[in-house]
């Protein structure tokens, strides 16, 4: 009961987009719960493909740490972890691997919950969106046509 | 300023694409697509995995090249929508 209420406390949210007349348009909360259901039922090259993108999007992360210099104990900490994180995420892509769907969820799931730890949720959220709407929804919206 | 944007600056510097043999690479790949091929690339929306993303100030985060290859076009790329991350 309190992890749940915990979880759905601690929101994640996708990208925050500007327009060229300055409008900002803020992420939207995320629903994790039906992403990571969404993520397991998917064939396993659908599963590498979000893994890379998330993966992917997190070196942006690490750009925007280390852009400038010096870089705060707090911030190096932040890469070092994200590094970590792509660490175990580029192992669980690899198709000749051999993580299971459940596995690879749990992976991601337990990431959400480090990044909440370490002050880094708005760059997971960013992944998480990314590569779901890149994957998941990619695949929903052929299957629609 | 384009609008309400201020104007994009690459964290890329030109001289990375002499020095750097894989950033070269990539440069060139980018020459070859049409500038509509790039400018979609860049634009965000939901689905694009590789949109263009930028500190508050314009600094590019994603999509130094992409930008360059515009640049060298003469597109007004201070213009394109953002990912800004706050």
């Amino acid at each position: 009961m309190n992890t749940r209420r915990n979880r759905a406390e601690k929101r994640l949210f996708g990208p925050t987009v500007q327009y060229a007349d300055g409008t900002v348009a803020a992420g939207r909360p995320l629903d994790v719960e039906s992403i990571l259901a969404a993520f397991e039922r998917l064939d396993a090259e659908a599963r590498s493909a979000f893994l890379c993108v998330f993966a992917h999007d997190l070196t942006v992360a690490i750009r925007a740490l280390l852009l400038d210099r010096p870089v705060p104990e707090t911030d190096l900490d932040r890469a070092w972890k994200i590094n970590e994180f792509l660490h175990q995420l580029t192992s669980c892509a690899n198709p000749l691997g051999h993580w299971s769907a459940p596995d690879a969820g749990l992976l991601i799931r337990a990431i959400i919950d480090t990044s909440f730890e370490r002050g880094l949720e708005q760059w997971i959220g960013h992944a998480l969106a990314t590569a779901a709407a890149a994957t998941i929804d990619a695949k929903r919206s052929v299957a629609a046509k | 300023m384009s609008g309400g944007q201020p104007p994009l600056r690459r964290i890329h510097s030109d001289t990375l694409y002499e020095r750097d043999s894989a950033a070269r690479r990539s440069l060139d790949y980018h020459r070859t697509r049409t500038t509509e091929e790039i400018v979609e690339s860049l634009r965000p929306h939901p689905g694009n995995k590789e949109p263009l993303r930028v500190k508050p100030g314009g600094r590019v985060l994603q999509g130094n090249t992409r930008i360059k290859v515009l640049e060298e076009r003469g597109y007004p790329v201070n213009g394109l929508p953002r990912n800004v991350i706050l």
